[in-house]
């Protein structure tokens, strides 16, 4: 009996898992499609016209 | 943790480029070995043109100091031509396999505005080059496009005055690249071209 509610549990934990991580990824194809495609080609086409591209550096914060 | 963001320039200009090459006798638009049937390269910007074409009018042969010249001129500025890769690959093949050159000099990676490279079909109507031309002159853009063609069978004899008209055939190209380059940047209508990158 014990088992069977144990496994049970673990489904469900499984389900609920797998429909929060369908519903980040659909989010996420949302957002790059809303924001980041647009971004990005933003970024080629000012390269296109100030032959400059940005340059990204981590830096640490000063405490 | 922060992300600082600074600019990286990656060409200084730029410049324009075009080969004329005999079309292929097998019958192939851009087989292995185009570059023994290359003729002429046109290459600069605005009044600062240049031409170079084969030693006595002999496809595939130039002399080493043209094609240094060529190379000097083109590596480090990013490259404006019809269909670019095309004639960066054949410019790579004439220094690559130049019985004076060797290896040492053959094109590194290079940034390309192709003129031809993208949106090339639009809708039903084939968007060529001189379709290209014809929009940007008629929203107000002069763009120098090719007229007529040279006869390349008399190229392939070697008629002096068939390379004459060649010359002006080549450096007008090069001119439509760059004309044409200008039109999709700067009006607003239109599509700015990406930068690609040619690599040998």
């Amino acid at each position: 009996m014990s088992s069977d509610v144990l496994r049970a549990k673990k489904k469900y934990i499984a389900i609920r898992r797998a429909e929060r991580r369908l519903q980040t990824r659909l989010d996420d194809i949302d957002w790059e499609f809303d924001v980041l495609l647009p971004e990005v080609e933003k970024l080629e086409l000012e390269a296109s016209e100030k032959l400059e591209i940005p340059e990204f550096t981590i830096v640490k914060d000063e405490d | 943790m922060k992300i600082k963001v600074s600019t990286k320039k990656i060409a200084n200009k730029r410049i324009g480029l075009d080969l004329e090459a005999l079309p292929d006798p097998t019958g192939t638009w851009y087989g292995p070995a185009k570059h023994k049937l290359a003729l002429c390269i046109g290459y600069g910007v605005g009044d600062d043109l240049h031409y170079v074409q084969a030693i006595d009018r002999r496809p595939g042969l130039f002399s080493a100091r043209d094609l240094l010249r060529v190379r000097e001129a083109i590596v480090g500025n990013i490259i404006v031509a019809h269909n670019a890769s095309y004639d960066i690959g054949l410019v790579n093949g004439l220094l690559g396999e130049h019985p004076d050159l060797g290896t040492n000099y053959e094109l590194p990676p290079m940034f390309v505005l192709d003129t031809m490279g993208d949106f090339k079909w639009g809708g039903a109507a084939r968007n060529g080059l001189s379709e290209r031309c014809d929009r940007a002159n008629r929203l107000g853009w002069p763009v120098k496009a090719k007229i007529g063609s040279p006869n390349w069978r008399r190229i392939a004899q070697g008629d002096k005055i068939e390379w004459k008209v060649m010359k002006e055939y080549n450096l007008t190209d090069v001119e439509c690249a760059l004309g044409l380059e200008e039109f999709y940047r700067e009006c607003d209508s239109e599509k700015t071209i990406k930068i690609k990158m040619w690599k040998p």
